[in-house]
């Protein structure tokens, strides 16, 4: 109890709440501008930490967290460009809200999702950490293969107006992330005799070129044909109340679906290895079946919004779960905080408990401190953002271009990074025109991995089908996918546009 | 801020000199004067890791030893491989160095389909820090000792490892194949998922270059090999390592600094010099202390024989493999 108490107030001293706030801060900027997003500014901010206290590195690095997930919904919404690839989601309907001039009430209503899904994870990491952990533990190659095949099928709503278009863009995401050394047998494929693709292609070159430089590259060639569609894209803030507000009636609609939503961020959050973009393409997924107007979904629906970012913004919190308990960061942002603590000396894992409570239970306070800046800053930054809106595209731009390049140099490790970019951003753009969904190709590169290792692994450590009843939780999990494929094959499939 | 005395010395001259009007002739005063530009150090693995961290501690340290900007470049990717073949294209002039592990230039040549670059080219001039490299099993396993869980795969019972990196995946094979065994080795993202398969008993080896040790303390993990040439540190002081028990291979990893073939005496032994200090800093020597490594220092010469000796054996275990 000493410690819950000294801990609290170490995460209530000025100091630490002035790293928190200048986390919360940098993180919102570098989530709102596309091509930089958290797990970037973590891992340049981490040999920075050094030089701090442990909890002051740690708030730090939490703010930026948290602020980078609702930060990368602001651009998303407004002009169209996610600015993490875990905000993909979020575009689908908050810009469409954007364009009929609700913009303000979108990204409302993305704050206060991503501060409740937040602070929903949070609230389970404090509670009941170490029983979460163990369920973790239990998750081995075969289990883990049963929760990918269910989600992966569970996500095929994402897969755009036609179904056909959509597999093909999952197939080639897939076939795109089998470049590099093969996971097992360590022999280069795909590499073409490339050094550099060996490590596969860079997930940050991938994502910012598909998700942002391709808009870049629309934005050119619209403002070259000097198109009526010059304008396309922009959007105005409307000067009605209703359209910036997020009222009664709103809260009614979104509230079920935020919770559906944080209750799936942190069981995604909780499972190392799945991943904050999974957690926001689940949650618009169960938000669109849930649904009674599945229809209108990708045209502006407000659930759209809340679901995915109650969803990604959850994973922040129960991602600290397996890394507390077990030592076991369960993705890049964790495994960057497990870096921060490496270099102070503290090891992640079963013994933080006892061996530096009060850093444990400060952290802790820190990461409800860190919510309520997330709410305070977002809510006038809100101002800020409609400014920057407004900022003419021919500033705008070139802008977004110049950090798409400086984000895929630092993220990805170099020049070569840069070049799959820009290979990339120009795939995205003939993807948009031919209306192939660049969010299934999303998926498929970043499930394809996952899906391969822990399916090689099954099949490695098992000897036969047989010893597959050994694995009931597997076997759930297939049937369950079975079901969700014969359920979606009979309800005639809704559009979905982009 | 302390005065570079080789910098004044090299200002003044080059005034004296262009005051004369000979400035054509300060070419050759110049080279003696390294460095009198930035340097770039090429870090060979992503930021954010011990690797990154280590090398920006260390170019702050020779920032100030020199006198000029050391800049810590991204130039990651294939376990350090896509930095030695940088540096092996580079400029031996001093202006460019390195940092990676040892694997860059021992394991990973020997193992690369294509060749691109080897020992011989790159001059090798520090190790930093080492890490504790161990075969360890789930405190609850039978397996009291390597023979004991070779032995049991004898026997017909199935053994499973798992992995976080190439050279440890045959590093294992191999020593399966030894014993004459099957082992079903899984190779997974990062040394944390190896403990996570552990912890859970979803396979029975695993490796690690020290992530295992907080488990050890706790009493959840047990060590049964060292996989270094040399014993570990307490609390595996007693471990047996590969060698003493009979095998002629042995693989852990150090953190070292690199710089391309060819270098000019002068350049190096000021490199040397600076990275010796810059190691033995205090930041540099605390982090190693923190991240639980084995302080390793280690001149060029000596770094340069162990990585061929290394180089060396993982062609045995390759040619033995082909067999």
């Amino acid at each position: 109890m000493e410690a819950v108490l000294e801990g609290l107030a170490q995460a209530l001293t000025p100091a630490t709440l002035a790293f928190v706030l200048f986390g919360v801060v940098l993180g919102i900027a570098v989530g709102a501008i596309p091509g930089l997003s958290s797990p970037m500014a973590i891992a340049i901010a981490v040999p920075l930490t050094f030089y701090m206290s442990p909890l002051a590195a740690i708030a730090f690095l939490l703010g930026v967290n948290k602020g980078g997930e609702f930060g990368g919904s602001i651009s998303a919404i407004l002009l169209n460009t996610p600015g993490t690839p875990e905000a993909a989601a979020t575009a689908l309907d908050g810009h469409p809200l954007a364009r009929q001039g609700k913009a303000g009430k979108a990204l409302k209503t993305a704050l206060y999702s991503s501060v409740a899904g937040d602070t929903f994870s949070d609230v389970v990491l404090i509670l009941v950490a170490a029983p979460l952990a163990v369920i973790a533990l239990k998750m081995g190659p075969p289990e883990l293969l049963g929760v990918l095949i269910f989600a992966f099928t569970f996500v095929t709503a994402l897969l755009g107006r036609s179904m056909i278009k959509g597999l093909i863009a999952a197939v080639l995401g897939v076939l795109l992330s089998m470049v590099g050394i093969d996971p097992e047998a360590a022999i280069p494929r795909l590499t073409f005799d490339v050094l550099e693709l060996e490590d596969g292609l860079s997930f940050a070159g991938v994502a910012i070129g598909l998700l942002a430089f391709s808009e870049v590259v629309l934005q050119i060639e619209r403002s070259h044909l000097r198109e009526s569609g010059a304008g396309d894209g922009m959007v105005s803030f409307s000067h009605s109340r209703e359209d910036n507000a997020f009222t009664r009636g709103d809260f009614r609609q979104v509230r079920g679906t935020v919770a559906r939503s944080a209750v799936i961020g942190t069981v995604v959050g909780a499972i190392p290895g799945l991943g904050t973009s999974l957690a926001g393409f689940l949650g618009y997924g169960a938000a669109m079946k849930a649904s009674r107007h599945p229809e209108e979904f990708g045209k502006g629906r407000l659930e759209g919004v809340a679901a995915t970012e109650a969803a990604n913004s959850a994973v922040v919190g129960s991602n600290l779960i397996p890394l507390l308990t077990l030592g076991i960061p369960g993705n890049v942002a964790a495994a960057l905080l497990a870096g921060a603590f490496l270099i102070h000396g503290i090891t992640p894992g079963p013994m933080i408990f006892r061996d530096h409570a009060v850093l444990v239970y400060g952290m802790f306070g820190c990461l409800i401190v860190a919510n309520v800046m997330n709410l305070l800053v977002g809510s006038v930054g809100l101002r800020v953002f409609a400014l920057a809106v407004r900022a003419p595209r021919s500033v705008v731009m070139p802008s977004v271009a110049l950090l798409c390049i400086t984000g895929s140099f630092v993220a990805g490790g170099g020049l070569f990074a840069v070049a799959t970019m820009m290979v990339f951003g120009i795939l995205g753009y003939l993807m948009r025109k031919l209306d192939f969904s660049i969010i299934a190709f999303i998926l498929g590169f970043i499930l394809g991995p996952m899906v391969e290792r822990s399916l090689r692994h099954t099949v490695i450590l098992l000897d036969d089908a047989q010893a597959l009843l050994g694995h009931p939780f597997l076997i759930l999990m297939l049937a369950l996918s079975a079901v969700a494929v014969f359920w979606l094959g009979r309800r005639p499939r809704r559009g979905l546009g982009q | 801020m302390k005065w570079n005395m080789p910098a004044v010395a090299r200002r003044v001259a080059i005034g004296l000199c262009a005051l004369a009007g000979i400035s054509v002739f300060a070419g050759p005063a110049l080279a003696a004067a390294y460095p009198d530009k930035p340097i770039t150090m090429l870090v060979g693995f992503r930021a954010g890791g011990g690797v990154d961290t280590v090398g920006r501690l260390i170019a702050r340290h020779m920032e100030q030893t020199f006198g000029q900007p050391v800049v810590a470049t991204a130039k990651a990717g294939a376990g350090g491989g896509v930095l030695a073949a940088a540096l092996a294209k580079a400029k031996p002039d001093g202006y460019t160095i390195g940092i990676a592990v040892t694997s860059t230039w021992s394991f990973n040549p020997v193992f690369a389909k294509k060749k691109r670059y080897g020992v011989d080219d790159a001059t090798l001039l520090a190790s930093i820090a080492r890490a504790q490299c161990a075969i360890f099993v789930a405190a609850k396993s039978p397996y009291k000792s390597l023979q004991d869980a070779f032995a049991a795969a004898k026997g017909g019972e199935a053994l499973s490892a798992s992995s976080p990196a190439p050279p440890a995946t045959f590093l294992l094979r191999h020593l399966a194949g030894r014993n004459g065994v099957k082992l079903r080795v899984v190779n997974v993202k990062g040394t944390p998922a190896v403990i996570q398969q552990i912890l859970g008993g979803h396979v029975d080896l695993g490796w690690s270059g020290g992530h295992h040790i907080p488990y050890l303390r706790k009493g959840e993990v047990r060590v049964i090999a060292a996989t270094d040439d040399r014993r570990l540190n307490a609390p595996s002081k007693d471990v047996p390592t590969l060698k003493e028990m009979g095998y002629k291979i042995s693989f852990c990893g150090a953190y070292i600094m690199a710089a391309p073939k060819g270098l000019p005496g002068d350049v190096k032994s000021r490199l040397d010099a600076a990275l010796k200090a810059a190691i033995g800093s205090e930041p540099v020597q605390t982090f190693i202390e923190r991240r639980k490594l084995a302080g390793n220092y280690q001149g060029s010469e000596a770094l340069t024989a162990e990585v061929r000796a290394e180089a060396a054996a993982w062609a045995k275990v390759k040619a033995g493999l082909k067999k």
